[in-house]
């Protein structure tokens, strides 16, 4: 895919031009129509997405068929690396929105070359991808200090 | 104050991979911390983060300060654990305070120190990011799967609590939030 694609992505906007080819040089880029699913959850990670242009809805699968729809990521957005990370399983669905979706994808096994490797590029990698890891953590977190806050201020 | 040897460390998941020179290099951030008797603070919730902490013996607690009441306590730490460990990736305020329980040694991995070993693109400090990154991705991946069922759809995951069923949803909540940072059983 070409490089210069990757350069609006604010997560990359540490990465230098040679660091954004030799990224993009392992990246595919692929078209999604409204409600074609990207992943569902349960699936085994293969690859990690940033939004190029269009939506993505990140659904959670509930009662209904429907599910909860608790995200919708847009143009510049990275999502999917925290299964890639650890190997694990999806955590929720995620479908192109109502317009379809571009998606660069970057695939396991560039992934966990890239991950691996003792390198200033995978560092950069490391970099985001831990950034990314504390920023869920610390949201995870808040959410279930307010529930053992609520709980106790209700006197429960 | 005695050094800091590698054998000290090498059970802990976050050093996992490092080899004795690879130690040595981290070891620049490294100091001893003694708190000497129950009650004395580590540090205090939505002060900005300085340091992780690995508790070599003695147990801590970390707690939710209430406005005239007693502090909400959310996990307790012993022996092994690691306190703090995001700050090495990425700054920010302290979620809760943390205190002792009773004497408690600790080694402290100063945060500006280890930031400089990673501008420095230190492979060892890498190690440590990358070893925080595997063990917090499991353990918010469970953390968000009982937030998205249990807080947004309210569907019990029962199977997780079969021998605890009096448990309150809080009381759930804790158990995951004592998960999260490695606390729980």
């Amino acid at each position: 895919m070409d490089a210069n694609r990757l350069r609006f992505v604010d997560a990359l906007e540490e990465f230098t031009d040679r660091e954004l080819e030799l990224l993009a040089s392992v990246m595919h880029v692929r078209q999604y129509v409204g409600g074609e699913h990207v992943f569902r959850k349960g699936d085994r990670a293969s690859a990690c997405y940033i939004v190029l242009a269009g939506g993505i809805e990140v659904i959670v699968p509930g009662a209904t068929d429907e599910g909860n729809t608790v995200a919708t990521l847009t143009a510049g957005r990275m999502f999917g690396e925290i299964a890639l990370v650890d190997g694990g399983l999806r955590s929720a669905n995620c479908r192109a929105a109502t317009g379809g979706a571009e998606l660069c994808l970057l695939g396991r096994n560039e992934f966990d070359q890239i991950f691996n490797a003792n390198n200033a590029f995978a560092f950069k990698l490391l970099d985001l991808i831990g950034e990314r890891v504390v920023e869920n953590v610390r949201r995870a977190a808040g959410e279930l200090l307010s529930v053992v806050l609520k709980e106790r201020s209700q006197g429960l | 104050m005695l050094p800091i040897t590698p054998d000290e460390l090498k059970t802990c998941p976050v050093f996992r991979g490092l080899s004795e020179p690879d130690f040595r290099q981290l070891v620049v951030c490294m100091s001893r911390r003694y708190l000497a008797h129950s009650g004395m603070i580590l540090f205090e919730n939505e002060v900005d983060s300085d340091a992780a902490y690995v508790i070599q013996s003695g147990v801590l607690v970390a707690e939710m300060p209430v406005d005239g009441g007693v502090a909400v306590e959310m996990a307790k730490m012993g022996p092994g654990a690691v306190v703090g460990e995001l700050c090495l990736i990425k700054g920010g305020p302290r979620s809760l305070r943390v205190k002792a329980v009773s004497e408690t040694h600790l080694i402290r991995i100063d945060r500006e120190k280890f930031a400089d070993l990673r501008s420095a693109k230190n492979a060892a400090a890498y190690t440590v990011i990358r070893n925080i990154c595997l063990t917090m991705c499991d353990r918010l991946r469970k953390s968000n799967e009982f937030i998205e069922r249990e807080l947004r759809h309210e569907t019990p995951m029962a199977a997780d609590f079969t021998s605890v069923s009096e448990d309150t949803l809080a009381d759930r909540a804790r158990s995951y939030l004592s998960k999260l940072f490695g606390r729980g059983s």
